[in-house]
Order: C-alpha cells, then structure tokens, then sequence
C-alpha cells in the first residue's frame, strides 16, 4: 500500500531530479574549442547528465534518504529519553539536564560555524564564510559542507527535544520558552554572520516549533522588539545588506550594481513568456544571471519551462508538504512529531524564501531551493531528514515502546 | 505515555500547510505575471539590455569585365588598423612606434588621430571616474547614520535621489573607443596585418575593408574609372554603374553570453548579404590597347598634341574602344582665359602661337583615372567629316542628283555671305558625288543653299548632334547646334561644310552608324552602350530601339561613294601591309602594290580648333574665334565596305607646324593613316572575313568627270 512516506520519497525524488536536469542546462557555457574561435558549444549530453557530478550527488542523496529511512526512529528517540518530564521532576536554573545538553549541542554548532573562519579549512565564496572544506588533496570542493545547514537540521532535532522534554513547562515562559529561545538566538546569530537567510530561516522555523510545542504566542510578541533590534542590527552591520534591501525597494536605482540580481533574475522569468523557451534554451543562465546553478535555479526553470514548470515545481512542494503534514497529523509520539513538523516548516520556508527571492518580491538572501538548487550538502541534508520524516511514517503502526523516564543527565555528568 | 498536546501541533501544522500553499500560489502567479504582463520598467530594461549582436557580411562590390570577360576592376578583401584609444597601451610614443613598425605606416598617421581622441576622451574619463567616486560614496552613506539622514531627509521633504545620475545615460557625451588609422587607402598588406595580428598589442585590431583593385591597367582607366573609399563610384563606369555594382552588407544577429561569444541565431534574423552584380562593359581591353598604342604613335608622328579614338559596332552600338590620347608637351603656351566672375577688361591682343588645346587635368599625367574622357567632354568643329551627313540629306530630298555638275570655280569662291572659301582640290566643274569625294566646300555650299534652314538644322539634330549619346560615361557634352531661331545664311554656308557645329567624336560614330548599317537596317542610327546588355527572358540580346535618319538606299550610295574616298586615302599612305586579301593576285604586279585586308569606306576632315575655356572660365575680349594655325585632323571610316560591322573615328588634336609647313596635316594624310591601321587591326581581331577584291561595279555607279578625283587603280583587276 502507497504510504505517505512512498509518496515523500517520490516526490522529493522528482524534486531531486528537476533540481539534476535544471543544473546540468544551468551549467551550460560557451567553451572555446579552438585557440582563435569561439562557439557555443553545449557541453552537455545525456551521458554528462547521467555521469555528472550532479547525478552522483542526487544518488548520494536519494541513498541517505533511504538509509535514515530504515533507521529506528523510535528506539532512538527512547535511548535519547526524548519524553516529557513531569513537572515537578524538572530541573531549574542553568544546570538542568534540558538546557546542559542543548547548551552543549547549540555550542557544537557554534564551534562547527566558527571552523568556516579557519584558514586551511574555510572556503570563501563570494566574500562569505559558508563553507569548511576538508582538506584532503585531490578532492577539490567535492567533500565541503556547510555548517550551517548541519545547524538548521541540528536545531529542529534540538528543539524538539528540548521542547518535548519540557513540554509540561513550554507555556511558561522562564522554565519553558526562555532556554530554547536563548540557544536558537545564539546559534541564529552565529548562522548570520556568514548567512543572513538561513539564519532567519532557522530562526522562523525554530518558532513555529516552539508554537507548536505549547509556547504562549504572546511571549513571542514580547521578542518581537529585540528581534527586530536584531535583525536591524545584522543588516547594517554589513553595508552589501543595506544595499540588497534597498535593491529591494527599487532596484532600477542602481541596475548594473546592487539592482542587478534581482533585475536579471527577473529578466529571466519574463523571458519564459508563458510557454518558456525550451529546455536548454535560456539566455540569462549564460553569464548574465550569477548564481544561475544555486540561488537562482528557478529563474532559469521559469525561463526555460515557462509557468508550467513553475507550476509544476510549485505543486510539487505543495504535495511534499501536504503528504508531511499528514505524517505530522497522524503521529502519537510527541518528539517525533515536532522533529516531523520542524522538518516540513524548514523545507517550506525555505522554498518560500527562495521563490519569493526569484520573482522579485523579497529582498536577495542567497538561500537555496530545497532539492533543486545545486549543493551535494543542500540535497544530502534535506534527503536525509525527510528520510527521517519518512521513518517516522514507516514506524507509525508499530507499537509505542513503553516510556521510560530518566532524569539522568544525558551527554555530560 | 508520551503525550504532548498533539491537537496543537496538527493544528500549527494545518496552519503552516495552508499558509505554505497560498504562498506557493502566490509565487506562480507572480511568474505567470512576470511572463505575461512584465512591469513596464522590466521590459524597458530588457529592450535596453538585449542579448543580441550583429555580425556584418559584406555585400561586395561586382567586377567590371571588359566585353570578354577580363578583369578591369575587382574587390578583394583587405585588413586596416584600428585603434581603441582608452585600451592603447602606455608609453604612448613606444606603442605608436611598435605598431608602425608591425604595420608598415608612417607613426604621424598613428599618432595624429590617437592623439586627438585622447584629447577628446580625457575630460570624459575624469567625469566618468567622478562619477563612480559619487556613487562609492553614495553606497557609503547607506550605513545606519547615512541611512538615518536619507529617512530624515525624507521626512522633511528634501529631494534625494539616488538613482538620478543613470536618468541622463544618453546626454553624457561618449568616449571615442574607435580610431581608424589610415582612412584614405591604408590598406595593409598581408605580411602586415599578419605582423599587426601577431603583436597582440591591447587596443589594436584589425577590421576587414574591400579594397578596390584596377587589373585594367591605364588604358581602361577613364572609362572602368574609380571608387572612393567608402566604395562608392566617383569616376567612369563606377559612378554611373554604381547602383549595379554596389553591394548591400548582409548580417546574421544571433544571441551572445555575457562575454558577447555567439551562442545561436535566432530563426529569420539571417540576412544574405546582396554582393553587387558583375557588369560587362563593351568595351575590349584588347582593342583598347592596341587603339592606345597607335594613337600614341600616331601623334608623335604628327607632333599632335593628342588624339582621340572612338571604335563603335554598328550592329548593336556597342562601344568597343574609347581612347583618349594626350601627348606631354612643352613648348605650349596657355590661352588667356579669363575667370568667368572677373570684370570685361580691354580687349586684349592675342599673340599667334601653339596655344594648349588639351586641358589636362592637375595629376592625370601620373594617375590616369584623372585624365578627361575627351571623346564624350570636348567637342571640335568637324569640317569635312560632316559633309556625309549633308550630302546624303540633299540627295535624299532629290535636291541633286549625283551625275549633277556643280561648277566649283577652279578652287576659289565667295560664298554667298561673302566670305572666300578655296578647296583643296582646284576644279572647274566636279558631279556631286565627286563634290563628296573631293570634299569640295564650293560645291557643298552651293546645294546647301538648295535646302531650307529647317531643313539642314533638323538635318543636325536628326543625326543626333546637339543631344547626347548618353553612352554611359559621366561629363558627356552635348555639342553645338545653333538653335533655328538663331539661324541665318551664316549658319546655312558654314554647317554645309561641317562648321558652326560642336561635335564630340562618340556623336561622331553614332551618327555615321547611319552608313555603316546593311541591309535594310542601312540608314539607321542606334543608340550607344558601354555595358553589354542583359539577355531577356528569351535568352537573346535585348534589341535596341533604332533611328531612321535615312532611306537605306541613299545609306548605302552615300557608302559607295565614300568607298572611294578612302581609297583616296589609302593611296596616300606610305607604308603599306603585305597583301592578304582573299582572292588578291599573286603577280609580280600585285606585289609591289600590296593590299589590305578589308576595304572600307569614310570621310576626312579638317578644321581649324577654337578656344574652349574650362569650366569658370571664358574668352577674354578680342580672342579670336579660331587658333590660326592649329586644326582637328579627324577620318572616320565604317567597314568592311560590303557589309560593314565597325566604325572608327580619330581625331588628331592640332598636328604640329611641320606638317601644316608641310600641307600633310589634313585629316586624310595624319588620322587617315591611324584608323586604316585601325580598322584592319580590329576587323582581324573580331575574325570578320576579309573583303573580297575589289570591283570596278562600285566605281562604275559614282559618276567621276575628273580623273583626279580617283586615286590610281590599286590593283585588283586591271
């Protein structure tokens, strides 16, 4: 029988697979074939597409998606003690088991963020600090990940955890909100001075599932002030953010400078003029619209496939959206059930920000598409947690284990 | 039991799904809006930033082909400098050095123009740096404080724009990115543009031009003539045929990346470049050649100042040769012109000496494209040459009849404007064919008086003189025939025997095509061409529109009878060519007196030259009507005589004192002798068969009183 979790699996497939073939005709150059002419020369064949880096990074993906598939959700959630402690047994202040062990992990993250600034590890593109690149000779760029999409993943388990542990606290805002708030601010803010975009992604996503977990929307409210304070300040602390907000607000202002973006990006989604220009065919991918094969990969779906293939991209996430929050609605275990909902809340914020970036509605981020722009570590991570939404799925018909509560501390003494 | 509040998650989770869809709703129509209805301001944009470029092919320009085929003038494609003066490399000086080097051109011309754009772009360059100075700074007020004071000034009403130095893009003045260096012909050779391609010097580039060459060589030039740079026709048949040789540039736009490298071509936006047509000239490069050299012998015999050739097919009107020979001369002396504006002086005495009859333009004694075409621009008086056109009117018209006697008064007569008028010939009484063949001015005047001035100026017109001939060359004159409301007996007696008439020797040719026509064509003038006309869609020749001037018989009497005044002629020659004739004697008698090939028939014509001022410039008062002792000695002559196929008129432009000293400085004795030699030579080329012996039959049609008036029977017969 077609389980939701069949049903993920193929649609973050079909993602996965528009993402190989979009990037393959976003690579697409001019390559000089001889000393003195210059044609257009493809460079793409179905066999570069099928032997690709690409295509061996979406195996790579579909491949962890299928092992945290078969991983034993549930028994791990057991051996991580992720149940709520009644109220009485919770601890307080500072060294309680809850907040030690997100301290911890939130400083973890840190530590992994901070390596992106460390010479012979970091790799900087573009001016930013995104990147820890291992520095195994012969594998070039191959084996980089971003730390902060570890983070991103890592905070939705995180928070979760914390949140199912406190769960008969989580309205109260000193014992309950207040810890997991100060941890997801901390490594928001670590996320931001290298990415503003995930940052804020991590950030939203980290509310709704402090919300969903019984946080008092009022308490948020409250932050609503600071946070902005905060966000004010990251912008103007680095001018090229003002720039790109003010891009925003009219970018014909400085179309060769700060505009330029986001008037090609655009440019390219105008060119698609209803029917698109054909696969292959796009103009814009070739040197006019930077980031073609990342960031903006939906311009190039947009110019090449028209509003059919926005269309069917847009549906796509919908359904994988949708088949999630089925999963969600159908879980009895209460981690599990936030993990599921913070992975689905991550997944649709981002695709939001980055069509809203695309299409010119939202100020330019640099945050990817899930699944379709161009990343091995994007497309891993993301395949691998909603692997894990797919195991959650897989296991719910399987009895629940009898709760066992223990108060010891978990990760350190 | 693990128990979260579940309700609550499903429902932030129904929240978040539901939020998620219209927000990807939102998103696809935003791109459906992109592509449908762009904003204004995009589409603006993408106008301005199109990803097209244009590569040019160039349309070149056609061939001009002698009537054979052969190249007079071709394109080839060369390669010329130029020079992006911001990208130029410094030191200046050394790179100017280098690159003259490479290219073979004096540094001056690479340096001159160099400097004057950098001298133009200099002050561009400083607002240009100014202005990307302003907007660094612009960029550095948008920290938090600058942006405070943009907000504030904002609050308070104070302008401030941004954006506002892009608004005038159009306005700013423009740097001068392309210095061509050598306009006028600094065309590189191939080892150059090889050397200049190999120096890689940053800034430097080569640009493809068509670069004209002339393979006709120096006797074609006036008439192929010459194109400027731009290749555009300036002189000769490059002008007036420019619209057919002109090629249209084609080009292809294709879309280019951002490096401008060439990615694919849009469908229909190929357009084949239009190479200009091929277009063949009647003339014939070998006649013109050989007519060249005997028109230079020619007038070094006849110490002439120059000489002119017209060789016509009177089948078709085609022009075969048109040669213009000017002889360099010292020893001339300029005629006192007076510049048109300049106030009318007192008269002036005009001392009697060799004045220059030729004008010559500055520079066309080195460069043969300058020269004048003579044979279409300056007219002469045609004397004796005329008298066919007359003769033949007067016959027409029944007015005398060729056995008529005139009485010719022993050479000597007072015509009835009271003027003297001698003949060469001293008789007493001549026919009127003889008058023709004497070239008697007596008899020519006295049945002149029997026509009417109508009659004799329509007579002109009607031979095409007064118009014309429309050729095909630029600069073409159209003679001078006095209008009939200023015709009087003056004009009646002079135009009788060929004066008071402007003639140019293409006029000349066409209207004695008249006699040169057989058949019942014989009495017909055609139009002339210098182009080889189009086939029509029958594959034949487009037919031209003929000209009755004449009743075909009267054509061909005045044929026979002209027949004889060339052998006149050519009994007066002294070298003469071995006999090839057909069916000519191979006796001891025949020996001595060798043959030509073809006979033929003409006039000869002798008249004084007058002065002809240059443009802007007129006679002085007092200048006398005529040079005293400097003539136009012209013959034309049609052949072969029985069935004729060419005319061939030259002109010898004042024979020098010897020959006058001499009385050899008659049309007949100076250019008889050329076109003889002419037409033999063409009539061989053109493999027209020879003309079989002469019969006494022709002679036996023209009634002679005078024995003089024949030369010694040359053989053939008795």
């Amino acid at each position: 029988m077609l389980r939701s979790s069949h049903l993920v699996a193929l649609t973050a497939i079909a993602l996965l697979m528009i993402g190989v073939v979009m990037v393959n005709s976003a690579t697409m150059a001019v390559t000089p074939v001889a000393a003195d002419a210059t044609i257009a020369t493809s460079g793409v064949s179905i066999t570069s597409v099928l032997f690709g880096r690409t295509t061996i990074y979406m195996l790579i993906a579909v491949m962890g998606m299928l092992i945290c598939w078969r991983l034993p959700v549930r028994e791990l959630a057991r051996r991580a003690h992720a149940v709520s402690v009644p109220s009485h047994q919770i601890q307080r202040g500072l060294f309680s088991t809850e907040f030690k062990t997100i301290a911890f992990a939130a400083a973890f993250f840190i530590f992994l963020l901070g390596l992106a600034y460390v010479p012979g590890l970091q790799r900087v593109v573009n001016g930013s600090h995104r990147w820890i690149q291992l520095p195994i000779p012969g594998l070039g760029d191959a084996l980089s990940v971003q730390p902060s999409e570890i983070a991103k993943w890592g905070m939705v388990i995180l928070l979760a955890w914390f949140a199912t542990r406190r769960a008969q606290v989580m309205h109260r805002f000193l014992p309950g909100l207040l810890p997991a708030l100060v941890v997801l601010g901390l490594v928001c803010i670590a996320v931001v001075a290298a990415d503003l975009g995930t940052g804020f992604l991590i950030f939203c996503a980290g509310c709704i599932l402090l919300i969903a977990a019984g946080a008092r929307i009022w308490h948020f409210l409250a932050f609503i002030p600071l946070g902005a304070m905060a966000l004010l300040a990251a912008i103007m602390m680095s001018p090229y953010r003002v720039a790109r907000i003010t891009a925003f607000l009219d970018p014909y202002a400085d179309p060769k400078g700060t505009g330029y973006h986001m008037i090609q990006s655009m440019l390219a989604v105008m060119n698609g003029e209803g029917f698109g220009r054909g696969l292959g065919f796009g103009i814009q991918k070739f040197g006019y619209l930077p980031e073609d094969q990342t960031d903006f990969i939906f311009a190039i779906i947009c110019e090449e496939l028209g509003i059919g293939g926005a269309f069917v991209v847009a549906s796509l996430f919908g359904a994988l959206i949708w088949f999630g929050i089925g999963i969600v609605r159908r879980e009895k275990d209460g981690f599990l059930q936030l993990v599921a909902l913070g992975i689905i809340t991550t997944i649709a914020i981002q695709a939001l920000i980055n069509l809203a970036v695309v299409t010119g509605l939202g100020p330019t981020k640099g945050i990817a598409l899930p699944l379709i722009s161009n990343g091995g570590t994007g497309w891993l991570l993301t395949s691998m947690s909603l692997g894990l939404l797919m195991a959650i799925d897989r296991t719910q018909d399987q009895p629940l284990a009898e709760p066992e509560l223990d108060t010891r501390p978990l990760v350190v003494g | 039991m693990n128990r979260v509040p579940s309700r609550r998650v499903s429902m932030i989770a129904l929240i978040c799904g539901g939020v998620a869809t219209v927000g990807l709703m939102v998103m696809v129509a935003r791109v459906a809006q992109l592509q449908l209805a762009p904003p204004e301001k995009l589409v603006a944009t993408a106008k301005a930033q199109a990803r097209v470029s244009q590569a040019t092919q160039m349309g070149l320009r056609g061939d001009v082909l002698d009537r054979r085929g052969r190249v007079l003038s071709s394109t080839r494609i060369g390669y010329r400098v130029f020079v992006d003066p911001t990208l130029f490399p410094e030191p200046f000086e050394e790179s100017v050095q280098k690159l003259a080097a490479a290219a073979q051109i004096e540094a001056a011309k690479i340096r001159e123009p160099l400097k004057v754009a950098r001298e133009k772009n200099a002050p561009v360059l400083v607002s240009m740096k100014a202005e990307e100075e302003a907007r660094k700074k612009e960029r550095r007020e948008l920290t938090p404080v600058g942006l405070g004071k943009m907000v504030l000034a904002e609050l308070k009403g104070d302008e401030v724009n941004p954006g506002e130095g892009q608004n005038s893009e159009s306005d700013k003045p423009k740097l001068d990115k392309y210095v061509p260096i050598g306009r006028g012909g600094e065309v590189l050779s191939d080892a150059a543009a090889e050397a200049v391609r190999a120096l890689k010097m940053k800034g430097v580039a080569l640009e493809r031009h068509q670069v004209r060459e002339y393979p006709g060589g120096a006797e074609v030039a006036p008439i192929a003539g010459l194109v400027d740079w731009d290749n555009k026709g300036v002189m000769g048949a490059e002008l007036k045929l420019n619209k057919d040789l002109a090629g249209k540039d084609g080009g292809v736009k294709y879309v280019r990346d951002a490096l401008g490298r060439p990615l694919w071509i849009e469908s229909s936006n190929v357009r084949e470049p239009d190479h200009g047509d091929a277009v063949r000239l009647t003339i014939d490069l070998e006649v013109q050649r050989m007519v060249t050299e005997v028109l230079r012998r020619g007038a070094e015999e006849c110490d002439a100042q120059g000489a002119r050739c017209v060789v016509v097919d009177t089948q078709t009107g085609e022009v075969l040769a048109l040669v213009d020979v000017v002889r360099p001369m010292t020893g001339l002396h300029d005629f006192p012109y007076e510049d048109k504006d300049a106030p009318v002086g007192p008269k002036v005495e005009i001392p009697e000496r060799r004045y220059r009859l030729t004008q010559v333009p500055p520079g066309s004694e080195s460069d043969a494209f300058l020269a004048r075409n003579r044979c279409v621009e300056d007219v002469y008086e045609p004397g004796s040459t005329f008298k066919p056109f007359v003769w033949s009117t007067i016959t027409e018209l029944g007015l005398a009849q060729p056995s008529e006697v005139f009485n010719t008064h022993g050479g000597h007569w007072i015509t009835p404007v009271g003027r003297p008028i001698d003949d060469v010939k001293e008789l007493n009484k001549q026919t009127w064919a003889e008058v023709l063949i004497n070239s008697s001015n007596i008899g020519m005047i006295q049945a002149g008086q029997r026509l009417t001035y109508n009659q004799m100026n329509e007579m002109a017109r009607r031979f095409g003189f007064g118009s014309r001939t429309n050729v095909g060359l630029p600069g073409e004159t159209a003679g001078i025939v006095t209008p009939i409301q200023y015709w009087t007996n003056f004009s009646q007696v002079s135009v009788s025997y060929g004066h008071e008439i402007a003639v140019t020797p293409v006029q000349m040719a066409r209207a004695f095509a008249a006699f040169c026509r057989s058949g019942d064509l014989a009495g017909t003038i055609v139009p002339l061409r210098l182009t080889v006309p189009e086939l029509d869609t029958t594959g034949e020749p487009g037919q031209s529109v003929v000209t009755r001037v004449l009743p075909a018989d009267v054509a061909n009497y005045t044929r026979d009878v002209m027949g004889l005044v060339a052998e006149n002629m050519e009994a007066k020659i002294k070298v003469k060519p071995p006999s090839n004739r057909v069916g000519a004697q191979k006796s001891s008698e025949a020996a001595d007196v060798p043959q030509w090939r073809y006979s033929i028939f003409g006039k000869s014509g002798t008249a004084k030259a007058s002065p002809l001022p240059p443009f802007g410039k007129r006679k002085p008062k007092g200048a006398p009507a005529y040079f005293q002792h400097q003539y136009n000695s012209s013959f034309i002559a049609g052949g072969p005589l029985e069935n004729p196929r060419i005319v061939c008129i030259v002109v010898v432009d004042d024979p020098g004192p010897k020959r006058i000293a001499t009385k050899t400085h008659y049309g007949s004795a100076t250019a008889g002798p050329l076109v003889r030699e002419i037409m033999e030579n063409t009539l061989t080329y053109l493999g027209v068969p020879p003309s079989p012996s002469k019969v006494e039959t022709m002679r036996a049609n023209v009634p002679i009183l005078n024995a003089r008036s024949l030369a010694k029977p040359s053989g053939g017969g008795n």
